[in-house]
């Protein structure tokens, strides 16, 4: 008899489903693509149409730097360069791109083909795919980038700061809300020697996919010259308060109960301490912080749960020193590193997928995917300089997750 | 101005549901719902019954019981607020909830929408696809190849 009574659900009129579907988040969206043909094109509406946002909800966001001359040409200059904004998407590979000229809001632009190309163990290219033209609304954020610093993305949130006072924003593209946090309490007291945030990232805690009230954290963690020591802080949007910790640097850091209301989990986290003093990006994904960090020819990839207190929480995903020792047992990918090192290419790890054991390498001039749980990489672009320019180097690369809005 | 406003919100309404039953009910929770409010606004007799046409009674009792308690906003905190809408929506089963769906789309309660889709939602939430067609009783129309082929799109969707 219930079976009965079910089948009257399913036949709801569309746009009822359509607003059932919005308030899921982006897995079991995707889930809903391969019930029926219905719900598919229900997906397809949901991902595609919303607000004149007609990208794909994953994809990587980044600047490039186009020098006139090449680097090490006698007349090259620093000022003479061009900087634009590519958007990749993942699930296409399609990217566009658009210059940056202060005013830029949206801009159509087609680019060159890529191939994408997938690599088996053997290193035997499979399949190309060619692409066309996007349109970009992104509101005024493009015409910004000059004076803001992008950190990082997560779930459709975009964490930016200030170039000059470090004051951090947080820009939604879909429903062009914008944050700005107060002042971190690092920098309102004016920490003599404070340095500029060294790891930032963003945690994007909102249920809904096209959630008007976002809920999200804000990480970051400050190394104060000359005393040793470091600071961590963490803003919580629900209290819209930072918090502060700060540890002696030999301690390593700890950053203790960074607490979400519905996820009744307390992280603390120590960053082994060799990062610190090097390069590294931060990332959320899936629950977990992900640190990459890559000083050549190596290139380290630890995950932390936040079920440990100690430095031993940080679990090594990929870590490659040469000649080649690997604590993880990935070896497509060691061997593909192992072949970047030898033909004395840089190494950068620019981005974490935010619902995906996968991390974006740049290896200039290619981006690369590589996915950590089933040990594959993919070749998913190209950065193609133009015939009006010689040079062109990947500045910034962040992930982006747009998504829609109502 | 002040004394109408007053008036307007002793005033009682009656509701009629496509099945011909009838529901008096305060002007201030009816309001809740767009539509009546602009059915109001358009009419002149407000003593008429006023006909919610695809309803049927036992539906419009339950929309009423939720705009009542939306109504009289100060004797609940928000908590117990949404401790009272979890309930009412978890005591639903799927044919009510479907019922309410259109009932609360056409009259235009957007608290009730919300709250009807979320649980629907959340019905989706962590099932596979095959558990999500059970569940709504949804007919595969896709292929073994065009299914295989959506899944490969984004497969990390599928892994746990």
């Amino acid at each position: 008899m219930g079976r009965f009574k079910d089948i009257q659900l399913a036949e709801l009129p569309d746009e009822i489903w359509i607003h059932i579907m919005l308030k899921l988040p982006i897995k079991p969206l995707h889930i809903c693509k391969c019930v029926s043909k219905t719900w598919h094109s229900h997906v397809s509406y949901i991902l595609n149409t919303q607000k004149g946002l007609r990208l794909h909800p994953y994809g990587l966001l980044f600047n490039t730097v186009r020098y006139q001359l090449p680097f090490g040409h006698p007349n090259w200059s620093i000022d003479e360069k061009e900087y634009s904004i590519s958007y990749l998407s993942l699930a296409d590979y399609k990217s566009t791109s658009w210059s940056l000229d202060g005013q830029t809001k949206s801009a159509t632009v087609d680019m060159n083909d890529h191939h994408k190309d997938r690599y088996d163990a053997n290193g035997n290219g499979l399949t190309s795919l060619s692409l066309g033209n996007l349109t970009v609304d992104y509101g005024n954020l493009v015409s910004n980038t000059m004076h803001n610093i992008f950190w990082t993305i997560h779930r459709g949130l975009i964490l930016i700061s200030s170039r000059d006072t470090f004051i951090f924003h947080v820009y939604n593209p879909a429903t062009r809300e914008k944050f700005v946090l107060p002042m971190c309490p690092s920098l309102a007291r004016r920490v003599r020697g404070l340095s500029k945030p060294r790891y930032c990232t963003i945690i994007n805690l909102s249920d809904y996919i096209l959630s008007s009230q976002c809920n999200f954290r804000v990480i970051s963690f400050n190394k104060e010259l000359g005393g040793g020591r470091v600071v961590a802080e963490v803003f919580s949007s629900s209290k819209d308060q930072w918090s502060e910790y700060e540890f002696c640097l030999k301690k390593a850091v700890c950053l203790a109960h960074w607490a979400c209301e519905q996820v009744s989990s307390a992280y603390s986290l120590r960053i082994p301490k060799r990062v610190l003093d090097g390069r590294g990006v931060l990332h959320g994904s899936q629950g977990c912080l992900y640190l990459c960090y890559s000083m050549l020819p190596g290139l380290w990839i630890w995950k932390h749960n936040g079920s440990s207190l100690d430095v031993q929480g940080w679990i090594p995903q990929l870590v490659f020193e040469e000649p080649g020792i690997s604590l993880c047992q990935l070896p497509v990918a060691e061997e593909c590193l192992r072949q970047f090192v030898a033909n004395s290419k840089y190494i950068a790890p620019i981005a974490f997928h935010p619902e995906a054991p996968v991390v974006f390498i740049y290896v200039a001039p290619s981006l690369f995917a590589f996915n950590l749980m089933n040990d594959t990489v993919e070749k998913i672009a190209e950065i193609k300089r133009d015939r009006s320019c010689n040079w062109c180097c990947l500045h910034v690369l962040s992930m982006l997750c747009l998504i829609g809005l109502s | 101005m002040a004394s109408t406003s007053t008036s307007t919100l002793s005033r009682k309404l009656i509701l009629k549901s496509s099945d011909g039953e009838k529901f008096e009910v305060d002007e201030n929770v009816a309001m809740q719902s767009q539509t009546i409010k602009h059915m109001i606004e358009d009419l002149d007799d407000i003593n008429s019954p006023i006909p919610v046409s695809i309803v049927t009674g036992t539906i419009l009792s339950k929309v009423i019981e939720y705009c009542k308690k939306h109504a009289t906003e100060d004797s609940d905190s928000d908590e117990q607020l949404k401790q009272w809408d979890k309930e009412y929506a978890n005591n639903m089963d799927l044919n009510t909830l479907y019922y309410l769906l259109l009932a609360a789309n056409y009259m235009e309660i957007k608290g009730l929408l919300e709250l009807i889709t979320q649980c629907v939602a959340d019905m989706i939430k962590g099932k596979s696809p095959e558990e999500i067609r059970a569940h709504f009783n949804i007919k595969n129309d896709f292929t073994p190849q065009e299914e295989a082929n959506i899944r490969n799109e984004n497969p990390w969707a599928f892994e746990n």
